[in-house]
C-alpha cells in the first residue's frame, strides 16, 4: 500500500510537470496586436521652416490691387503710396520771347503751385496703416546746354514746417534732377503742399542753348513716396480660420503634444496668438457631417511673436501645447486662430515690405503618453 | 512486483523515458568489450534566458504584448534581461562506428550540426516602451547568427589501468553555411534638438550557394543573386577536439570529466557586408514655400530615408576569412552504484557551455538511475542552472542487439498551450538515438 502511494505520487508529479499548460497564455484565443510606443514621451526635431515672405504666401496676388489700388509694392518690396506729377512745363521759345534782354541771365517768376499727394493716406489710416516714412522731392528738367537754377518756398499741410530753397542749380540737359527733398518721419501725413515764390534763373542766350532751337521744354515736378507701416489703431482682434487641415491624430491616441520653435520675424508687427480652437468633424443624428469646435482639446494661448525689421529680425521662442482634457486628441479638421496684431514701438524701421521674412527655426515636438498603432 | 513493473512501464509510456547512451566523453568507450554502430542520433537543444511570458501578458480573455498600453513599463521591462537571447542547436549524428582495438577503442563518426541564435539588448525595448526620455541608448551587442557544418571525427580511448581511462576525439569540421550579423557599436541619441545614430555592424555571410550582387553604389542587393541554388562547395574548415577522462577508484564509483568542442571553424565570407557611419538629424532643413508642398515634402522625406539607409545598409566588402569558435562544453560527473543493489545508482553532473555570442549556460544536477543490463534503464535527475530549476528523464530499451535510447531535459514554468513555447527562461534538450551493439 505504501509502495503504491509513493508510485502514484511520483507519477502525478511528473504528469503535472509535463502537462503544465497555463491556459491563460492560450494564443488560440487571439493576441491583441495594438501597441503603444514611447509610452512616457518621444521627442524629435522636425524642421527649419522658412524663410517665408508675404510675397511668397500671396504668390501672384497683388495686395495693393486687391485693396483697390490704394498702395503698391515698390521695386524693393516696400508697401508705398507713390505720386508724381508736373507742376510747370514751358517751351524755351516762349520763355525767350518773354525776356527783356535775352543776352543776359534772367530770373523768371512762376505762379504758385499746389497739390495733394497724400490725400489717399486718410483712407489707409482708417485701415490701420500709417506712413512710417514720407519722402518729398522737387525736380526739374533742363534741356539747355548750360545749367540753370530754381528758387522758392514749400509750404506743407498743417503740422509740417515750410522750407525754402535758393538758386538750386539744375545741371545742363538734366532730365529729372532733384533740387529739393525732405523726409518726414514723425508719422504726420503730408496731405498737401504749396510751392510759392518760385523763380527760374536762366542763363544768357537761352535760345542758342536749346539743342532743339527753342522747342524743348523746361519743367518742374514733384515726387512723393510714403512707406506704410502698421498703425497704432490697427484692428487688434483678428479671427483667422485654417480649414481643410485633415490631421489624422485620432487613430494614434495621442494625449498631449508640445511643439516648440524659435520664430525669427522681420515683419514689423507684434503678433499674439490669443486663442486656438480645434475643429473636428462630427456627424449629427441625421447623418450630416459638420465641422464643430472640439471642447475636449485645449491649446496653449497667449503666444507672442515680437516685431522685427528688414535685416534685423526679432527671435521669439514659442511653445504650443495641445492637450486632450478627456480621452485623446481626435482628428483635426481645422483651426480657428484668434490673433492680435499690434504695431511696433521704438525707433527701428517700421516699414512694411513684402520681402520681409518669417522663419520657424528648430521646430521640434514632444509627444506625451505614447503613440498607439 | 507486478505493480513495480507496471510502474516502470508507465514512466516509459508517458514521458518517453529512454536513456541516452552518453559516449560524448571520449574516454567512456575505453572499457567497452564489443563494438557498436550508432545508426543515428538526434540531439536538439534550445535555450532562452527570457520566455514568452516576458513578451505576452494575459488581459481579459486574450493576450496582449508588452508594448500594449495596459502593461506597465516596470512589468514589461522587469521581465527582460540586459541581453535577451535565444539559442538553438541541432546535432544529427548520421552514423558512428566503434570497434575494439588491440589496446584501446576506436570510433569514427559522421554528423551534421546546426546552431542559431538571437540576442537583443534590453534598451531596444526600453526605447520602444518608454520613449526617448532615457537617451542616449546603447543598442550594441545585437546579434543574429546561424551556422551549419559537418563533422567527421576519429576518436580513440585508452584504459591506462582498470580504474582510469583517457580518450580523445579529433574532429574535422566542414563549414557549409554561416551567417552572422553583429552590431559592434550601435549608439542612438534622441533629444528634441537632434537624433544621432552611430553604427558599426558586420554582416558575415557565406556564398556557398549564391553570390549576392551589389548595386551601383556598392550596397548589397539582397534581391539579386548569381549562381544556381545547388549544393555548393564548403565555405569553411576547422578542427575541434574532445578530451575526456574516466576514473573508477573503487567498485561502484565512477568519476568523469570532459572538455568538448575545443576548436573552431575558419569561414570564408564571400557575401560579407559592413554598415558603418554616423548620421545626425536636426530636422528637415530649408523648408520654403516650394518645399512645403506635399510632393516636395515627400521628396525631402525620401532623401532623409536614403541618407539614413546610407549608414544602415551594408556595403559589400571583398571576401574574407574569419575564424569563429564553436560552443565549448565542460562537464564533470560522478555516479555511485548502491552496494545493496547494483542496478540502482545515484549520480551528479555539472555542465558549463561557453559561447562568444550568447549568454553562457551552466547547470548542476543530481539523480538516480536503474539499469537492468540487456533489458532497459531509466533515470531521473533534477537540479538547478542558469535559468533555475531543471529536471530530466532518461531511458533506454534493448531489443535483440538494438538499443533505443532517449533523454529529455527541461525546466519549469510551463509552456504556451499547444505550442510548447516556454513561458520562462528555459533550457530544453531532447536526445533520441539508435545503437546496434556488435556481439
Amino acid at each position: 500500500m505504501k509502495t503504491t502511494k509513493v508510485q502514484l505520487s511520483v507519477f502525478c508529479i511528473f504528469a503535472l510537470i509535463t502537462a503544465c499548460k497555463h491556459e491563460e497564455y492560450d494564443i488560440t484565443k487571439g493576441i491583441d496586436t495594438q501597441v503603444t510606443l514611447f509610452g512616457d514621451e518621444v521627442s524629435l526635431p522636425i524642421a527649419d521652416i522658412g524663410p517665408v515672405t508675404p510675397k511668397e504666401l500671396l504668390g501672384d496676388i497683388d495686395l495693393g490691387e486687391t485693396l483697390g489700388g490704394m498702395f503698391k509694392e515698390d521695386e524693393e518690396g516696400y508697401l508705398v503710396v507713390e505720386k508724381e506729377d508736373f507742376l510747370y512745363s514751358n517751351p524755351v521759345l516762349l520763355l525767350y520771347m518773354g525776356l527783356q534782354d535775352p543776352t543776359q541771365p534772367s530770373d523768371i517768376p512762376l505762379d504758385d503751385f499746389s497739390a495733394a499727394p497724400g490725400e489717399s493716406l486718410a483712407t489707409l489710416t482708417g485701415l490701420g496703416l500709417t506712413p512710417a516714412l514720407q519722402e518729398f522731392s522737387l525736380y526739374a528738367g533742363n534741356p539747355l546746354t548750360e545749367k540753370m537754377a530754381v528758387s522758392g518756398k514749400i509750404t506743407f499741410s498743417e503740422g509740417l514746417a515750410s522750407q525754402t530753397f535758393s538758386k538750386e542749380a539744375i545741371s545742363a540737359q538734366a532730365d529729372k534732377e532733384v533740387f529739393f527733398q525732405t523726409a518726414i518721419t514723425d508719422g504726420e501725413p503730408l496731405d498737401s503742399f504749396n510751392a510759392e515764390q518760385m523763380t527760374l534763373h536762366l542763363p544768357a542766350n537761352v535760345l542758342e542753348k536749346d539743342p532743339l532751337g527753342g522747342w524743348s521744354s523746361v519743367s518742374l515736378g514733384y515726387h512723393y513716396k510714403a512707406y506704410l507701416a502698421l498703425g497704432s489703431d490697427f484692428p487688434e482682434g483678428l479671427e483667422f480660420p485654417v480649414d481643410n487641415l485633415n490631421v489624422p491624430l485620432g487613430k494614434y491616441k495621442v494625449k498631449e503634444a508640445r511643439i516648440r520653435a524659435e520664430v525669427s520675424n522681420e515683419i514689423p508687427l507684434t503678433l499674439v496668438l490669443e486663442n486656438v480652437a480645434v475643429m473636428t468633424r462630427e456627424t449629427d443624428e441625421e447623418g450630416n457631417e459638420q465641422v464643430v469646435v472640439c471642447e475636449d482639446v485645449s491649446v496653449t494661448s497667449n503666444i507672442t511673436v515680437s516685431s522685427g525689421s528688414s535685416g534685423a529680425p526679432a527671435v521669439s521662442p514659442i511653445e504650443i501645447v495641445i492637450k486632450a482634457d478627456e480621452g485623446t486628441i481626435p482628428d483635426i479638421a481645422g483651426l480657428r486662430l484668434s490673433l492680435s496684431v499690434k504695431a511696433p514701438v521704438g525707433v527701428s524701421d517700421h516699414r512694411l515690405n513684402m520681402n520681409q521674412a518669417v522663419s520657424f527655426n528648430h521646430v521640434r515636438a514632444t509627444v506625451y503618453g505614447g503613440i498607439t498603432l | 512486483m507486478k505493480k513495480t513493473v507496471l510502474f516502470i512501464l508507465c514512466f516509459f509510456a508517458l514521458s518517453s523515458l529512454t536513456r541516452a547512451q552518453d559516449f560524448r566523453n571520449p574516454a567512456q568507450t575505453a572499457f567497452l568489450e564489443k563494438g557498436f554502430v550508432r545508426i543515428g542520433e538526434y540531439n536538439s537543444t534550445s535555450r532562452n534566458n527570457v520566455g514568452a511570458s516576458s513578451f505576452l501578458f494575459p488581459s481579459g480573455d486574450k493576450l496582449v504584448t508588452g508594448l500594449h498600453a495596459s502593461v506597465s513599463a516596470d512589468a514589461f521591462l522587469g521581465g527582460l534581461k540586459t541581453l535577451s537571447s535565444l539559442y538553438s542547436q541541432i546535432d544529427y549524428n548520421l552514423v558512428s562506428y566503434g570497434w575494439k582495438g588491440s589496446r584501446g577503442f576506436h570510433t569514427v563518426e559522421i554528423g551534421v550540426k546546426e546552431n542559431s541564435g538571437l540576442s537583443v539588448p534590453k534598451e531596444v525595448f526600453l526605447l520602444l516602451k518608454t520613449g526617448t526620455a532615457s537617451s542616449p541608448y546603447d543598442l550594441s551587442a545585437m546579434r543574429a547568427f546561424g551556422n551549419l557544418y559537418g563533422e567527421i571525427a576519429y576518436g580513440y580511448s585508452l584504459p591506462l589501468s582498470d580504474k582510469l581511462s583517457i580518450g580523445g576525439r579529433a574532429k574535422l569540421l566542414v563549414g557549409l553555411n554561416s551567417v552572422d550579423v553583429l552590431t559592434r557599436k550601435f549608439e542612438f541619441s534622441t533629444t528634441e534638438q537632434q537624433y544621432v545614430l552611430d553604427l558599426d555592424a558586420d554582416i558575415d555571410l557565406t556564398n556557398r550557394n549564391k553570390k549576392i550582387n551589389t548595386d551601383e553604389e556598392g550596397y548589397l542587393n539582397y534581391a539579386s543573386f548569381t549562381g544556381k541554388g545547388r549544393l555548393g562547395i564548403p565555405t569553411g574548415a576547422g578542427l575541434a577536439l574532445d578530451l575526456g577522462l574516466v576514473w573508477k577508484p573503487f567498485r561502484g564509483f565512477t568519476a568523469e570529466a570532459s572538455l568538448l568542442d575545443l576548436g573552431g571553424i575558419l569561414w570564408y565570407y564571400g557575401n560579407g557586408g559592413k554598415s558603418s557611419g554616423s548620421y545626425t538629424f536636426e530636422g528637415l532643413k530649408d523648408l520654403g514655400m516650394e518645399e512645403l508642398k506635399e510632393e516636395n515634402i515627400g521628396e525631402k522625406l525620401r532623401e532623409l530615408r536614403d541618407e539614413v539607409l546610407g549608414v544602415v545598409r551594408p556595403k559589400a566588402v571583398n571576401g574574407y576569412c574569419k575564424a569563429k569558435a564553436i560552443p565549448l562544453t565542460a562537464k564533470l560527473g560522478a555516479s555511485y552504484s548502491m552496494p545493496f543493489w547494483e542496478p540502482l545508482s545515484v549520480n551528479a553532473t555539472g555542465l558549463y557551455t561557453g559561447y562568444r555570442f550568447c549568454a553562457p549556460y551552466w547547470e548542476a544536477r543530481g539523480g538516480a538511475e536503474v539499469s537492468l543490463p540487456g533489458i532497459a534503464s531509466f533515470g531521473l535527475n533534477a537540479g538547478c542552472g542558469s535559468y533555475g530549476f531543471v529536471w530530466g528523464v532518461r531511458s533506454s530499451v534493448n531489443f535483440l542487439s538494438f538499443q533505443l535510447y532517449a533523454s529529455y531535459e527541461n525546466g519549469v514554468g510551463g509552456t504556451i498551450p499547444y505550442e510548447s513555447i516556454p513561458l520562462k527562461a528555459n533550457n530544453k534538450r531532447l536526445v533520441v538515438g539508435l545503437l546496434y551493439l556488435i556481439k
